[in-house]
């Protein structure tokens, strides 16, 4: 393949290889969206240009990067994965210092026109950094000692950088993308079960000396939101009546009550799911599910049909990462889980969120794209 | 070195597999969770979200007006303008407006502190009264200024009003606010907004429900901030219904104004069909003082008034009935066959009974007096006689067909009053009944006590023979059974008490006799202690206290408005005086009452 793109311009190569974009993965992301959009729309009350209107320029920027990204030579990609890892890290180290607070946490880096959140990147660079390890990783010495405490160096460094922050959700969801690749790329058996057992054990001490207060009311007001119900209670009640009195067909477009008298909380950002079951009920709830589904499936089918390891464990990480931030915001919002600030992906308002998860669109394009690329050094350890 | 390659590729691909369960599966737990929010609860999240959504408003009812036999509106409900301000529109302003506000109309230092509390109190949306009245000007100097008053604005709002002030206002009653000790009796929403007023006694108390009419609701759509921001529903207020009551106003103003000296009670009724046209108690009060809570001040001016301005003599006086009871005591030796109209009795001022006299109210005495003569000159000795022989129980048999003793069956709350008998004073008084109590009682004094509605009642029943019932709703029409009197006994009765008024020898209301109209009368004074005490000393000259009650009854039989009337006067001295004010103020109310029976009744005709 690669003579034959050689031979062609710029644009023509350009061309050739988004006619290779993976269809339904693309179509469901479009599809998801513009559900979006349609929910940012209800939530300004109406008016396009609230949320509606800037979520879309936020897309279309980040699909445009997202674009770029998946044109990248796979091989760059791969030779700077530990530098942009080693970048993502000295930024968030860098947040403690000078870090601007907010809601009880320092997580972002205030650049003067844009704030930025480094938590967010590493979440992808890690992916970079896992994949090009267990890329080289010979397969026989995968689960041996020095590896696995490799990988969970690599995940230990931005897991307890955040955590520090203090940002225990984006702590486990690091913990948990990066174990996800541990485990696509076949860490023993043995070594899950074994950290299932650990947690177990060091969850009380946990709980007793690393989480915050608040993190803990949070945890305490999740498993009986009613014993208070105007205090950090009110969220999850709110949102739990928004959804439940709408029924299956839900309350129609733009009539929700709960969210336009303003009862539902946060209804444009983390909470946006209690929106889109109020409006369209469980049935439109079920099809975005269906669309998320549909898109974390792609990528894991992209990822299976790649010929490299280290693509494929890149769209598997981005896959598991989609899958991490719908499934607790959906649990969270539905009253399943404590409120842990976890977006919905693709549909909450919010620039740095759609920028991270639109760069890690563009890592699954890239895949997509440059499924037959060959990668150098493979099995050097 | 492929083939290890191909290892790890088989292995990747096997973990995806297994991935893609673990990814999905999940799924199906928000799936239930939704269809357990969304599906199985969603009746009970419905309730929980329009209870969150919607506010019910209740819509006040206009009260309705109550409205004399003339239409004339005794108790209406009056715009007052009140002004109000929503701080949220004042723009931050609110110190230069209120300031503003002070100089055009002028807002007191107390009134200023209180507005800037309810202003940081409650919601910036929230309209915030400034004042709960002002008057018209005031109200037209706020208008003209309002461009400069942002957030300010000038509502209307009903105040019961009683344009007749201190006239028959205790039958009237007033309107005030519910207290927080009956609000559970009532179920409709509108009691329990603050402010709400019911009426609190007479005619305002008991006919409220009538009047009061049926809250209306508006539905509002709120937001989280309790904002509204939309309507979705709206149900009329039902306004209660304007009520005709029987008392004439202009016949009130005039017996107010006759009575304005004294402390007494005047009831006039209609005797053909038991309407009351007129029933004033004097001192009475202002009703309007009382519709937005009395103040302190006027409160304790008639609490501590001795003539007790408070209460309703004319249903709730007790008086003893003195010689206006005598009618009752000779149709009941009529009756009860112990004597004829013929009998006769020669009085010599006093008689003995064991060892104590008993006094006529002429010492001379009457000398030989048949029973027209002696209700005619009232002779007291007469009276004795029949007591002795009829004895207390057969009295209190007529007395109770003629009303006396028991609540009336009106409309408003009227005391029983005592016609004792034997048994009532061996529970009540825990002695035996004496003989001389048979004769004190025969003249109306001793433990008789009726009100001036009952004498008025009384005079009726005998004027007429029938059961005559009072009323104060108009176009009731009631037609009134006969009562259980022989017709010849009741016309000696009559007869009797045509010639107290008429008769020029006998009758202690001649000299102060109507010229226009033939009035039956029966004078009575009451003794409110033992006469011994002020044997001849000019009535000025004894303590207001202890001065006798004047008491005159009356019927005048006229065909078309037979007219009954008893008038009360506290310790103003003879009957025949309370006689001269009365037949005075018949001269003048029969012209009215006839002019006015002639109108036709306004009110009815519109509800028709």
């Amino acid at each position: 393949m690669d003579h034959i793109l050689l031979r062609l311009s710029f644009f023509e190569r350009i061309r050739y290889q988004l006619k290779n974009l993976p269809v339904v993965f693309t179509f469901s992301l479009f599809a998801i969206v513009i559900m979006g959009f349609l929910l940012l729309y209800d939530a300004g009350k109406g008016d396009f240009f609230v949320y509606a209107y800037p979520q879309m320029v936020k897309f279309m920027l980040g699909f445009f990067i997202a674009l770029v990204i998946a044109l990248i030579d796979v091989r760059v990609l791969y030779k700077y994965s530990y530098v942009l890892f080693g970048v993502s890290i000295l930024l968030l180290a860098f947040v403690p210092l000078v870090g601007h607070v907010g809601k009880g946490a320092q997580r972002w880096l205030d650049f003067g026109f844009f704030k930025f959140q480094p938590s967010e990147l590493v979440k992808i660079t890690l992916i970079l950094a896992l994949a090009k390890f267990y890329h080289r990783v010979n397969a026989n010495n995968i689960s041996s000692m020095k590896n696995i405490f490799t990988g969970l160096g690599f995940i230990g460094i931005p897991a307890v950088l955040t955590l520090i922050q203090p940002d225990l959700g984006t702590s486990l969801l690091i913990i948990m993308i990066g174990l996800s690749i541990m485990f696509a790329v076949g860490v023993s058996k043995w070594f899950f079960s074994s950290l299932v057992a650990l947690g177990a054990v060091t969850g009380p001490i946990f709980w007793n000396f690393v989480m915050y207060d608040y993190q803990k009311q949070r945890v305490l007001t999740f498993l009986n939101p009613e014993s208070d119900p105007l205090g950090s209670g009110y969220h999850i009640i709110q949102s739990k009546i928004a959804i439940g009195s709408a029924g299956f067909f839900g309350k129609g477009f733009m009539q929700g009550t709960q969210s336009h008298l303003a009862f539902l909380p946060e209804k444009h950002t983390d909470f946006i799911f209690g929106l889109l079951a109020e409006d369209f009920g469980m049935f439109g709830s079920i099809c975005l599910m269906i669309f998320y589904v549909i898109l974390i499936l792609s990528c894991i089918k992209i990822a299976m049909n790649n010929r490299n390891h280290y693509s494929s464990l890149m769209a598997i990480g981005v896959g598991v990462c989609i899958f991490l931030y719908a499934f607790i915001n959906m649990c969270m919002v539905t009253g399943l889980m404590p409120v842990v600030g976890v977006p919905l992906p693709f549909v909450s308002y919010g620039g740095t969120s759609m920028l991270t998860l639109m760069i890690a669109i563009g890592l699954v394009f890239n895949a997509a794209i440059q499924k037959e690329e060959k990668l150098p050094s493979e099995n050097r350890f | 070195m492929f083939f290890k390659n191909n290892n790890k590729r088989a292995q990747i691909t096997r973990r995806s597999i297994l991935l893609s369960l673990i990814m999905t599966l999940p799924f199906f737990v928000v799936f239930s969770r939704l269809y357990f929010l969304q599906i199985i609860s969603a009746q009970r999240y419905k309730r929980l979200s329009d209870k969150n959504s919607l506010s019910n408003k209740v819509v006040l009812p206009h009260r309705g007006k109550i409205l004399d036999v003339t239409g004339k509106e005794i108790a209406f409900n009056e715009r007052v303008f009140r002004l109000n301000i929503i701080p949220e529109q004042s723009k931050g302003k609110i110190d230069d407006v209120l300031k503003k506000i002070d100089k055009l109309i002028g807002l007191s230092v107390f009134e200023m502190d209180r507005i800037k509390k309810d202003i940081k109190a409650s919601p910036s949306f929230y309209s915030i009264s400034i004042k709960d009245i002002i008057s018209f000007k005031q109200a037209a100097i706020i208008e003209f200024n309002i461009p400069s008053l942002p957030g300010v604005y000038v509502d209307v709002g009903l105040e019961r009003k009683y344009p007749f002030k201190d006239i028959g206002s205790h039958l009237l009653g007033y309107v005030s606010v519910v207290s927080k000790e009956n609000l559970k009796d009532y179920k409709d929403p509108m009691f329990k907004v603050p402010g709400f007023k019911i009426g609190k006694n007479g005619i305002e108390g008991v006919f409220n429900n009538s009047l009061i009419g049926k809250s209306g609701m508006k539905q509002l759509e709120v937001n989280a901030t309790g904002r509204a921001v939309k309507k979705v529903a709206e149900f009329d207020a039902v306004d209660g219904k304007d009520l005709s009551i029987t008392l004439d106003y202009d016949i009130q103003a005039l017996v107010k104004d006759k009575l304005k000296d004294y402390a007494g009670s005047f009831v006039l009724l209609n005797a053909k069909n038991g309407e009351v046209v007129s029933a004033v108690s004097n001192p009475s009060f202002d009703n309007n003082d009382f519709v937005n809570g009395i103040n302190e001040k006027k409160w304790k001016e008639l609490l501590e008034n001795p003539k007790r301005p408070l209460i309703n003599r004319s249903l709730n006086g007790k008086y003893a009935p003195a010689s206006t009871f005598k009618m009752i005591v000779a149709l009941a030796a009529l009756a009860e066959k112990e004597i004829t109209k013929d009998f006769k009795v020669t009085c010599h001022g006093k008689i003995k009974l064991g060892r104590r006299f008993f006094h006529c109210w002429k010492e001379r005495g009457h000398g030989a007096v048949n029973m027209k003569q002696a209700i005619a000159s009232s002779c007291d000795i007469y009276f004795y006689e029949l007591g002795k022989l009829l004895g207390i129980d057969k009295i209190a048999k007529y007395a109770k067909i003629f009303g006396l003793g028991e609540s009336l069956p009106f409309e408003l709350f009227n005391v029983k009053g005592t016609v004792p008998t034997r048994l009532w004073k061996r529970l009540r008084k825990k002695e035996r009944w004496q003989k001389g109590d048979d004769l004190v009682a025969s003249i109306g004094q001793g433990y008789l006590i009726a009100t001036p509605l009952q004498l008025a009642v009384m005079s009726a029943r005998l004027g007429t023979g029938k059961k005559v019932v009072p009323t104060i709703e108009a176009g009731k029409n009631t037609k009134f059974e006969e009562l259980d009197i022989k017709k010849e006994h009741l016309e000696t009765i009559q007869e009797g008490m045509d010639m107290v008024v008429n008769d020029r020898r006998y009758g202690t209301a001649y000299w102060r006799r109507s010229r226009k109209h033939r009035v039956w009368g029966k004078t009575g004074t009451a003794q409110v202690i033992s006469k011994r005490f002020h044997k001849d000393i000019k009535l000025k000259d004894i303590p207001y206290n202890h001065r006798t009650n004047a008491l005159y009854v009356a019927y005048l039989d006229d065909a078309e408005n037979p007219l009954a009337l008893a008038l009360v006067l506290e310790h103003a001295g003879s009957g025949s005086k309370a006689a001269g004010i009365a037949n005075k103020l018949l001269d003048q109310i029969v012209p009215i009452v006839q002019a006015h029976a002639i109108k036709p009744k306004k009110v009815e005709k519109e509800e028709k």
